[in-house]
């Protein structure tokens, strides 16, 4: 059984299923509560534009960096860029990320099913079952991940839409009001959250590498933010509208509790949560699919004498560990937090650091290949 | 030896595809449908009491406590009793601490704050009946525990039911008014229902005139469910003096808000009838409820807040009952004046049509329909004019909206305002409000004349 083919490539469009799957993660099921925090009524939806906004920029840039290097993986463009021992620090911190980021968000998966579902099911039983399917996935070629991200799509995207569309008429007006209140300050503070949950888009650093002839990568990126984008501005109002600012900030997971508001008649149908966690798994899944592949593939970068395999079992026990670590629901809260911020200072200091010495270095000639 | 292993492997397997670690079946549940709230009432006569001392005689000391003047008078009987007791023998006093407990609902301890009465459904039997459909068997049973909070009333509750009760079908909670009226309570104890995972945010409210957990043994007699009469009762809209349904979910942001609203009132007419009286006003900053609104006065909050209610006005004219139905009724609030006393300018426009009418009056004539006109307008004045002042000078609480509606459309005048709205400087009370009612009828029915 061969699991690992070094002759892969996908096409520029996979990109932007992948963008887009990997950047709707468990965060939007808490995003609301973040921004209503910061800002007045309804105004939270601007800061999502703004955080949008920065978010677009920021993955056509990183996009078209890796675009300057076709076929190249990460570690080697980084080396020629800013030297082979930075480039290695950066790696091992994305490294660090990624697992601390798949871990999370299979922790926050467990942590819901816990809370919505499963009463007296251990954490350690979901995330285990969660964890083994994640490595399997990881195990199979990256075509199939891929695959996977463009067989869920349709999936994610109806589930998204029944949820956008079937809490409508419990809109009211009068939670939307007013409009434009919120001070600078507020909006500020809420665009920062906001872009927190946009930062999925780091994975065309490393996904771009696969693509044959990557002319149509930067758009297909920006295509695949636009999906999250649209997506984030109308659930946040349709949050506001439904249960007003000062619940939604109550609420510990405001977009489930959304779905849990629609009950279609029927036996199937009535309690409409449970069909929607379905398409809370799979976002969870492709998040934390990634993250994990990402971690791999990075680490076969750094030490390319270790198998593939090798590497999944040795990363799996981590990030299961990790997930265990937070003893309660304050030390995820602040976990999510702190990690956020992290994350956004250093996509933001990479995209700096790789795209001034891009621009001074120039793109690499053929010749000196 | 290979496919040996693999069907060791296969066999290993097995008890990891044993499914759900947490099923439960649906006979082993009972839903709840209905629960409701109340003090606990027994608190000195909770010690071993004569046993010529009846359960009646206990329960009407129960309601007359509630009438919270005479509640002072209740602890020197309790002592009383007491001092009694202490003259029999212990063997006696056993006998009756036995008998005491067979009369009385089960309760456990005598310093508990609440009494959560539950009504749960069993499914199996719910089922069954539909089959044989002859008897009619209670398909419901009421269970009542005393405890200091909900969640751990209903876990001593299970050990009554028998089986693990369920909430996901609740559809009413009801809080009884001398509950609603103590500060805090009725905020605190919401907290469970929004909280549990299980409960949805669209279990409606009530707030009942006695004790509530009467009500849940109403049974008319076209229904099967005590909790699903209440809930139909609740959800009516042809009636003006009633409010919209309540939901926890409404609640939730009322309270985080700090604001006042009403909540639907029901009273019980006999053991088969419940009344929809009027709403309840719950006062956000005293965070409990103040007083009610009955009849005509709940009405003028239906008027001002034009929330889809339907209902009749009935009017007097020439000596005459006239009773026109409200179709529909559109009303604007607007703020004239910005500077204090604020100035509020409501504009009430209803649609109505006659629906009943005495004595002979031509309603095709045009000097007829202005007179009809002005003497509805007259009417519907008069009972959102007295609302507000009932309102202003005896509740001093808002729940006409205006307080919505400068958070609405005057931001940063609200946000100046906000803590002195209702107290420190009470600019709700000291505001002026005048009222603009329009009426066009637009039916005349279906006769001009009945006589």
């Amino acid at each position: 059984m061969k699991l690992y083919k070094n002759n892969e490539s996908i096409q520029d469009k996979d990109i932007m299923f992948a963008v887009a799957s990997n950047t709707i993660s468990i965060t939007i099921l808490f995003l609301p509560r973040y921004i209503t925090e910061h800002t007045v009524s309804s105004d939270g939806w601007i800061a999502i534009l703004f955080g949008g906004l920065i978010a677009l920029l920021l993955g056509w840039i990183l996009a078209k960096i890796a675009v300057s290097f076709p076929n190249e993986p990460f570690l080697s463009f980084a080396s020629y860029l800013v030297s082979k021992p930075v480039a290695v620090i950066l790696c091992f911190i994305f490294v660090f990320q990624y697992i601390i980021i798949s871990s999370f968000q299979m922790r926050e998966m467990a942590t819901l099913s816990q809370e919505y579902f499963f009463d007296r099911t251990p954490l350690e039983v979901v995330c285990l079952a969660f964890i083994l399917v994640v490595i399997y996935a990881v195990s199979g070629s990256k075509m199939a991940i891929f695959k996977l991200n463009i067989l869920f799509f349709p999936f994610v995207v109806g589930g998204l839409t029944l949820l956008i569309i079937a809490p409508m008429w419990a809109i009211k007006l009068e939670n939307l009001l007013p409009v434009f209140q919120t001070d600078f300050k507020g909006l500020q503070s809420g665009t920062i959250s906001s872009l927190n949950a946009f930062l999925g888009f780091g994975i065309v650093l490393f996904y771009i590498s696969l693509i044959k002839k990557p002319e149509k990568a930067a758009k297909m990126t920006v295509l695949g933010i636009l999906f999250p984008f649209t997506f984030y501005i109308i659930i946040f109002i349709i949050c506001v509208g439904v249960f007003g600012n000062a619940t939604v900030k109550n609420l510990y997971y405001p977009v489930f509790e959304l779905s849990k508001i629609i009950s279609i008649p029927g036996i199937f149908f009535e309690r409409f949560d449970s069909i929607l966690f379905i398409i809370w798994t799979i976002i969870v899944f492709t998040t934390c699919l990634m993250a994990f592949d990402i971690a791999v593939m990075l680490i076969n970068q750094l030490i390319p004498k270790l198998a593939k395999q090798s590497i999944i079992f040795i990363l799996s026990p981590i990030i299961f560990f990790l997930a265990m670590l937070p003893k309660n629901f304050i030390q995820i809260n602040n976990i999510a937090k702190y990690m956020a911020y992290l994350e956004i200072v250093y996509i933001v200091f990479v995209i700096f650091l790789l795209g001034t010495m891009l621009l001074i270095r120039g793109r690499r000639t053929h010749d000196s290949l | 030896m290979i496919p040996y292993k693999k069907l060791i492997f296969l066999i290993c397997c097995l008890p990891l595809t044993a499914g759900c670690w947490d099923n439960l079946e649906v006979e082993d549940r009972s839903f709840v449908t209905g629960i409701a709230i109340d003090l606990a009432t027994n608190k000195d006569n909770n010690k071993p009491a004569p046993s010529e001392e009846s359960a009646a005689e206990r329960d009407s000391q129960g309601q007359q406590q509630q009438n919270s003047q005479q509640q002072s008078n209740q602890p020197s009987s309790g002592q009383e009793r007491i001092k009694q007791n202490q003259n029999e023998s212990s063997l006696q006093t056993d006998e009756r601490v036995l008998n005491y407990e067979k009369d009385e609902d089960y309760e456990q301890n005598d310093n508990n704050k609440f009494k959560l009465t539950q009504q749960l459904l069993n499914p199996s039997t719910f089922s069954s009946q539909q089959n044989t459909n002859n008897s009619n068997a209670t398909s419901f049973r009421n269970l009542s525990q005393t405890g200091d909070t909900i969640i751990e009333m209903n876990r001593d509750m299970i050990k009554q039911a028998g089986s693990r009760t369920n909430v996901t079908h609740l559809n009413i909670v009801l809080f009884s008014e001398a509950l609603a009226k103590e500060e805090y309570l009725f905020a605190d104890l919401m907290d469970i229902f929004l909280r549990e995972k299980e409960m949805l945010r669209s279990v409606k409210i009530a707030i009942t005139e006695d004790q509530s957990s009467d009500y849940l043994s109403i049974l008319p007699e076209n229904e099967k469910i005590p909790s699903k009469y209440l809930s139909k009762v609740l959800e009516n809209k042809s009636t003006l003096d009633i409010a919209q349904p309540l939901t926890v979910g409404n609640v939730q942001s009322y309270l985080l808000m700090n604001r006042s609203f009403i909540i639907p009132f029901i009273s019980q007419v006999n053991t088969t009838t419940v009344n929809y009286d009027g709403v309840s006003v719950y006062s956000g900053i005293k965070n409990k409820v103040v007083g009610n609104l009955i009849g005509d006065e709940a009405k003028g909050v239906n008027f001002i807040q034009s929330k889809n209610q339907t209902g009749t006005i009935n009017t007097k004219l020439d000596d005459h009952d006239v009773t026109f139905e409200i179709l529909n009724i559109q009303s604007k609030i607007s703020l004239k004046d910005k500077k204090m006393p604020l100035q509020f300018d409501i504009k009430i426009d209803v649609a109505s049509g006659v629906a009943e009418q005495y004595g002979h009056l031509d309603v095709m004539k045009e000097e007829n329909y202005q007179k009809l006109k002005s003497t509805l307008e007259k009417e519907i004045k008069e009972i959102t004019e007295h609302t507000i002042s009932i309102l202003q000078n005896e509740l001093y609480t808002d729940v006409i909206g205006l307080n919505t509606y400068l958070y609405e459309k005057h931001y940063p005048l609200w946000k100046s305002i906000k803590e002195e709205w209702e107290e420190g400087q009470h600019y709700f009370i000291k505001s002026d409000i005048q009222v603009d009612v329009n009426a066009t009828i637009e039916k005349p029915g279906n006769i001009i004349k009945s006589h």
